[in-house]
């Protein structure tokens, strides 16, 4: 039997005195913390050094290589030269061959991770061999090794600062005291100081099992952590800290559970008989024992928290107005004229809750508040912007209050002023306006019509027949065509300027090359080709297509609003589904909308529904703002959709839900009129 | 019964192994190579006692080459006492001894086959600075800790709790401050209360030249002293060792029912050393901190006289109710008269 022993800088808490079978041998691996007092480490070292075959050191500064040059912490020098005789490991080697392995499989097999994420480093030195890994998934990386190595409570951003500060500091790094780091405790009121608030707003954060005895708990809830490897010690924090998500870089393995990059390192260290392991020997052991990632769902999150969102809603119309009891009797008044304008300067108020949303993937809850705003569309457009942020933030703050996390914005409280932007600013939660998932359902109604109107074909994988999306340059018709891109053989892109054009198609053409793209300024001339038209322009209601020249047959989306089709032509074309949007169902088997939304029974908005998704993920982030729209958004929510089991449950034409026989009804009309034609 | 003991040499330690084997149990005595003498000396007579050589800090315990296997399988309890029990030891010291110690004995009790009963030694000042009522099974890990004793025994029992130990049974006993023989005053060394006996012995042989009749004491009104006699400890040991009830996890507060109070304590202890002084209370113990060296006291002691924690010992009376500690003040003459020898 081989005997490890590992000296950590952690709490003597987490020690652990066991047996292991690995490679066909018995090690013994012995834990001995040390609680942050160095000179009992290298005491340890002293005492120990001949009662075992290998020495690990965990949780002490592992070499940094800069320019070419290694630069080693003086008192990780001691502990090794204390070590004399006894071969020593610190994990770095299998840990510099396996991480940077970690983290592309990782980025791969979740490309929404870190794509556009502040990533945050409680001590980038620590991380120093994978910064340029993490810089090549997220540009956007902060450091807080200003705070960690000095206590000044300041950041570095960006990884050309954070090398250009090394190397000016790198002498005075090697030789500070590492007992003085336990000072550098993140739960210390410095921290809060606003020159860190950058810091704490990250995404991710990166951290060591080490650094989870003295940062801020609070601070990585809700948040995305990647940890070295988890121990009993950061299992139980990361449960309390009530992350979002964990990733480990090291493999849970249940008959080993203190096994780490140091432990198998000694391991395989001993195993070989070797003073120094080399490249082989390390990717052997990495495709052996299958070290990948691994995800821990914190305890929090597999016990039922209920989160809780808001998303305010508003009356779409005087009647809506009279709709309320209090109201009713004023309606054939005199003062019922004025109602709406009066009705302007009473606050928001709760109007109903949603209960029972439970997610399909890991079986939390949440609940919703939904706000009514009492200004219908013609008020909140007459008024200045200013007066209905004013109204919006009021119930922002109430939201706050009743401990919501995030509120989305409804109908027409997100066309106001700038979308969203300003309200998000003023508020204490993050605010939403659910256009991504809103994009992301009408698709899917589209392709809910196109399956049940059977006309078109997939081959391989593809829909064999052309689509076209009309406003194609526009924030929303720009992330309509990339996606339809992918879905189609034959793609037409229309958009009133042609240099705009043309751009697009360039883009379109890098991302699938396979596709025929074709671009135009006047969609009429390619109208009778088209099995899917998508229309989102600005045209104000003004004609941007003649009905009558559609394919019978097509399926088209009205995404405008104003719409681009009015009702009188739709009526014209029986043999043409046209959608205005998708609505959804929220996941869980009793979800109850307290109060009637305008839409029939658990069915929702697909933007209140991204609200809802959001508040499920722990993605408290204003993740749709202003008019634009972001491709990278809409497939992550779309992901998230999926994930959390929000589906597809209304198809909404322009006067309401279209029902599957409507459907049907006019696939028999298409094929009519196509028998005519032919 | 069959039972392997650590630190059966120490104080505590010759009493209980001298009781046990007086019981007829079959004793397995851990000793050191260096205290192998000292053990045979204290135990010549037994027959029921065998030593075993090894140290509880060795990473692998015992000294023989064949290890575990070399112990008789059929050891069914095995008692740990022993410690390092040095107010003023080094960190390292502390640590090799009493965290890796314990560590190594749950290691060797993993390992033996038939062991019922796991005994673990901790201390009452696992309490730490831990102020008001302490249960038994309270452990505050990130409270602070006067010295490295307490620390250390705190992690101790920390992992003694955490163990995993699937058939056997884990018992730990929390011994208050213990200090010498209620029926005959005996003490094998200087420590705790012993330190200020001997500043009053020497304050008696000089009380004439006295400037002042008074007596500073940095403490609490309310500060109390869980004082026990050591044979009280040993019979208590005894009891709860032979008669263990069926839990998988107890711990126990083995201290007096009564109050001890500093104050009452001193002015008792006073008395025996015919000292007419009156007890002021004063405040500033940073300074009293400086002061106590100067006389010969550790100023480790000074938290445990400014203590302000009450020991709960429900599980005890609840396990164990004829278990009744004497009143202090009706052996502390004899302990005062004995400890009169020690330093004259």
């Amino acid at each position: 039997m081989k005997e490890i022993i590992t000296i950590a800088f952690g709490s003597a808490k987490e020690n652990f005195d066991e047996r292991i079978n690995l490679f066909g041998d018995t090690f013994r691996v012995k834990r001995l913390g040390v609680d942050f007092h160095f000179e009992l480490a290298l005491e340890l070292v002293k005492k120990y050094r001949s009662q075992c075959d290998i020495m690990t050191f965990s949780g002490f500064p592992t070499d940094v290589k800069i320019a070419g040059k290694i630069h080693t912490h003086y008192q990780t020098q001691q502990l090794r030269d204390a070590a004399g005789d006894t071969p020593w490991t610190d994990g770095a080697n299998l840990k510099f061959m396996a991480l940077p392995l970690f983290l592309k499989n990782l980025a791969q097999k979740e490309p929404f991770l870190f794509k556009g994420k502040k990533i945050a480093f409680y001590s980038g030195i620590v991380q120093w061999d994978y910064l340029q890994t993490y810089h090549e998934l997220s540009e956007d990386l902060i450091f807080a090794d200003p705070y960690f190595s000095t206590g000044i409570p300041t950041v570095i951003k960006g990884l050309t600062s954070f090398r250009k500060m090394i190397g000016k500091v790198r002498p005075f790094l090697k030789n500070v005291n590492l007992e003085r780091l336990k000072e550098k405790d993140f739960r210390h009121q410095l921290t809060k100081s606003p020159t860190m608030k950058s810091f704490f707003d990250a995404d991710i954060f990166v951290v060591n099992e080490t650094q989870m005895e003295y940062l801020k708990l609070q601070d990585l809830s809700g948040k995305t952590v990647i940890i070295d490897q988890i121990d009993n010690f950061s299992r139980k924090q990361l449960d309390l800290a009530n992350a979002n998500k964990v990733y480990s870089c090291f493999p849970d393995f249940v008959n080993m559970p203190h096994l780490g990059f140091t432990g198998l390192e000694a391991v395989l260290l001993s195993h070989v008989k070797k003073i120094k392991l080399d490249q082989d020997d390390l990717l052997d052991v990495i495709a052996k024992l299958k070290i990948r990632p691994e995800i821990y769902t914190p305890k929090s999150q597999k016990t039922i928290t209920k989160d809780r969102f808001s998303f305010i809603i508003h009356p779409l119309s005087k009647s809506h107005l009279f709709g309320l009891s209090l109201l009713k009797p004023l309606e054939k008044t005199m003062v019922g004229a004025h109602v709406e304008d009066m009705m302007k300067h009473v606050p928001g108020y709760l109007y109903g809750k949603i209960t029972g949303i439970k997610s399909d993937f890991n079986g939390k809850e949440v609940e919703g508040d939904l706000f009514g705003l009492p200004m219908t569309p013609k008020v909140m457009l007459k008024q200045k912007p200013e007066q209905v942020y004013k109204a919006l933030n009021k119930i922002c703050d109430i939201a706050h209050k009743s401990g919501s996390k995030i509120i989305g914005l409804g109908a027409f409280t997100k066309i106001v002023g700038d979308a969203g932007v300003t309200v998000n600013e003023r508020s204490p939660i993050p605010v939403t306006t659910g256009n991504s998932l809103s994009a992301s359902a009408t698709l899917w109604a589209a392709s809910f019509g196109i399956e049940k109107m059977g006309l078109i074909k997939k081959v391989d994988g593809k829909y064999d027949g052309t689509v076209m999306v009309i406003g194609a340059t526009g924030s929303i018709g720009k992330v309509c065509a990339k996606i339809l891109t992918k879905q189609w053989k034959r793609i037409v892109v229309s958009a009133p300027r042609p240099y705009k054009v043309l751009e697009l198609i360039s883009e379109l053409k890098e991302q699938s090359p396979d596709t025929e793209i074709v671009g135009t300024s006047s969609p009429d001339k390619y109208a009778s080709e088209c099995d899917l038209i998508i229309t989102s322009t600005s045209a104000q209601g003004e004609s941007v297509m003649d009905i009558m020249q559609v394919k019978p047959g097509c399926i088209i989306c009205d995404v405008s609003r104003p719409f681009d089709f009015t009702l009188e032509d739709v009526s014209k074309r029986p043999d043409v589904l046209v959608i205005a949007s998708g609505e959804v169902a929220l996941p869980g088997t009793n979800v109850v909308v307290e109060k009637n939304i305008g839409l029939p029974g658990n069915i929702v908005y697909a933007c209140l529904a991204e609200t809802a998704l959001l508040a499920l993920e722990g993605r408290h982030e204003a993740f749709s703002l202003s008019r634009d729209l972001s491709y990278e958004k809409v497939c992550e929510i779309d992901q998230l959709a999926r994930k959390h089991g929000v589906r597809l449950a209304a198809v909404m034409g322009h006067t309401g839900e279209i029902t599957e026989e409507e459907i049907l009804l006019c696939r028999e009309h298409a094929l009519k009129a196509r028998a005519k034609l032919s | 019964m069959k039972i392997l003991i650590t630190g059966a040499t120490g104080f505590i330690g010759k009493r209980l192994a001298e009781k046990l084997s007086s019981a007829g149990h079959e004793l397995y005595i851990l000793v050191r190579r260096q205290s192998l003498e000292k053990a045979q000396r204290i135990f010549e007579d037994k027959k029921n006692i065998h030593f075993i050589i090894g140290d509880v800090s060795h990473n692998d315990v015992l000294d023989t080459v064949g290890g575990v296997e070399t112990l008789p399988e059929d050891i069914e309890a095995v008692i740990h006492l022993a410690a390092i029990y040095d107010l003023e030891v080094s960190l390292s010291q502390a640590y090799a001894n009493n965290v890796v110690g314990t560590q190594n004995m749950i290691y060797l009790v993993q390992r033996m086959k038939k062991v019922k009963f796991y005994h673990h030694i901790s201390t009452y000042a696992v309490s730490g600075s831990f102020e008001g009522d302490f249960n038994e099974n309270q452990l505050e890990p990130k409270i602070e800790f006067p010295d490295f004793y307490a620390r250390t025994k705190m992690q101790a029992e920390y992992l003694v709790r955490n163990a995993l130990l699937k058939e056997t049974k884990v018992r730990i006993y929390r011994p208050g401050i213990i200090i010498g023989d209620s029926r005959t005053g005996e003490m094998d060394k200087v420590d705790g209360p012993y330190h200020f006996f001997r500043l009053f012995s020497q304050i008696a042989k000089i009380k004439h030249a006295l400037p002042v009749n008074i007596l500073p004491l940095c403490c609490y009104a309310k500060s109390t002293v869980p004082m026990l006699p050591v044979d009280v400890l040993v019979d208590w040991l005894f009891d709860m060792i032979s008669h263990p009830t069926q839990e998988k996890l107890s711990c126990y507060h083995l201290v007096p029912d009564e109050k001890i109070f500093v104050t009452d304590f001193v002015t008792e202890a006073l008395k025996g050393f015919d000292l007419n002084l009156k007890i002021v209370r004063v405040p500033l113990p940073g300074i009293y901190a400086r002061i106590m060296p100067l006389l010969k006291i550790p100023k480790e002691l000074l938290p445990y006289i400014r203590s302000k924690t009450s020991y709960n010992k429900s599980q005890l009376k609840k396990d164990f109710p004829h278990l009744k500690a004497p009143l202090f003040r009706d052996y502390l003459p004899i302990i005062v008269e004995k400890a009169k020898g020690m330093f004259s």
